[in-house]
């Protein structure tokens, strides 16, 4: 798993690249929740190129989302994959989590 | 339909091990024709049933004892099929009889974990646990439609 992480105007955006499985998931998770040590931050993970996610990934972004919400943060995905997709429909999380089509919408969800 | 491929390996319980495992399972299918958004689909079951014994079988200290990850892979007219079955005699334990998480809870009432059983109940056709001689022995059915090669 290769994270790229920019910041621009006031939102981090990581862009994954690779699998977000049991082997992967430490340095995303320190990487992805050291997003929200600032309250109130606008986080979006670019899923283009995740070729899948396992439980232990969901386990990051359930978090991530769950800090986002209690530190009045910000938090959404673009471009998930039919494979990540279906996994996302299976746990529940398409319909609680906020999810874009691409970069654009991903930024309006977190109100960039 | 034939039995196209076979895999029988014996696996440990750290992530070097695991990992060389469905590197093995994912070759296979790769062998087989199933193309790479059903293999992650395929993988993802594959993890959550191998790390799983990994994890809870035995007490954390300790090393494994058997446990063995065996998959059938058959190519028909429908598509692929694979029979995968993982083996080990650590403490019981059946994942059919898990409760369901539920899925429709918001955010804030979301277990953090507890999913992986659940992807593997759904993303399979068929499941089967059986205890027997102190041992435990949890298979799915998992199919892929592709177009006969």
């Amino acid at each position: 798993m290769d994270i790229f992480t920019q910041a621009i105007d006031g939102v981090v955006l990581h862009r994954l690249k690779g699998r977000l499985d049991n082997s992967t998931t430490g340095t995303a998770e320190g990487t992805i929740l050291g997003s929200f040590s600032t309250p109130a931050s606008r986080v979006i993970l670019d899923m283009r190129d995740v070729a899948y996610v396992s439980s232990a990934g969901l386990r990051v972004v359930l978090m991530a989302a769950k800090r986002a919400r209690a530190s009045d943060g910000r938090f959404a995905l673009f471009g998930l994959p039919a494979a990540v997709q279906e996994v996302f429909d299976i746990s529940g999380f398409s319909k609680v989590l906020s999810i874009g089509l691409g970069e654009d919408d991903a930024r309006r969800l977190v109100g960039a | 339909m034939g039995v196209l491929q076979r895999i029988d390996s014996a696996c440990g319980r750290d992530g070097t091990e695991i990992a060389a495992v469905l590197h093995r399972l994912e070759d296979a299918l790769a062998e087989a024709g199933c193309p790479p958004p059903r293999r992650a689909a395929f993988l993802v079951v594959a993890e959550e049933m191998v790390t799983n014994v990994a994890r809870h079988a035995w007490p954390a200290d300790e090393p494994a004892g058997v446990f063995t990850v065996s998959a059938a892979i058959r190519r028909g007219l429908a598509g692929i099929e694979v029979l995968l079955a993982v083996e080990d005699d650590g403490v019981p334990f059946d994942p059919t009889a898990r409760p369901v998480p539920d899925t429709e809870a918001p955010i804030e009432r979301r277990l953090v974990g507890g999913l992986g059983i659940h992807l593997v109940m759904q993303m399979t056709e068929w499941q089967c646990y059986r205890r027997d001689a102190g041992r435990n022995r949890f298979a799915v059915a998992w199919r892929c439609a592709v177009p006969p090669g």
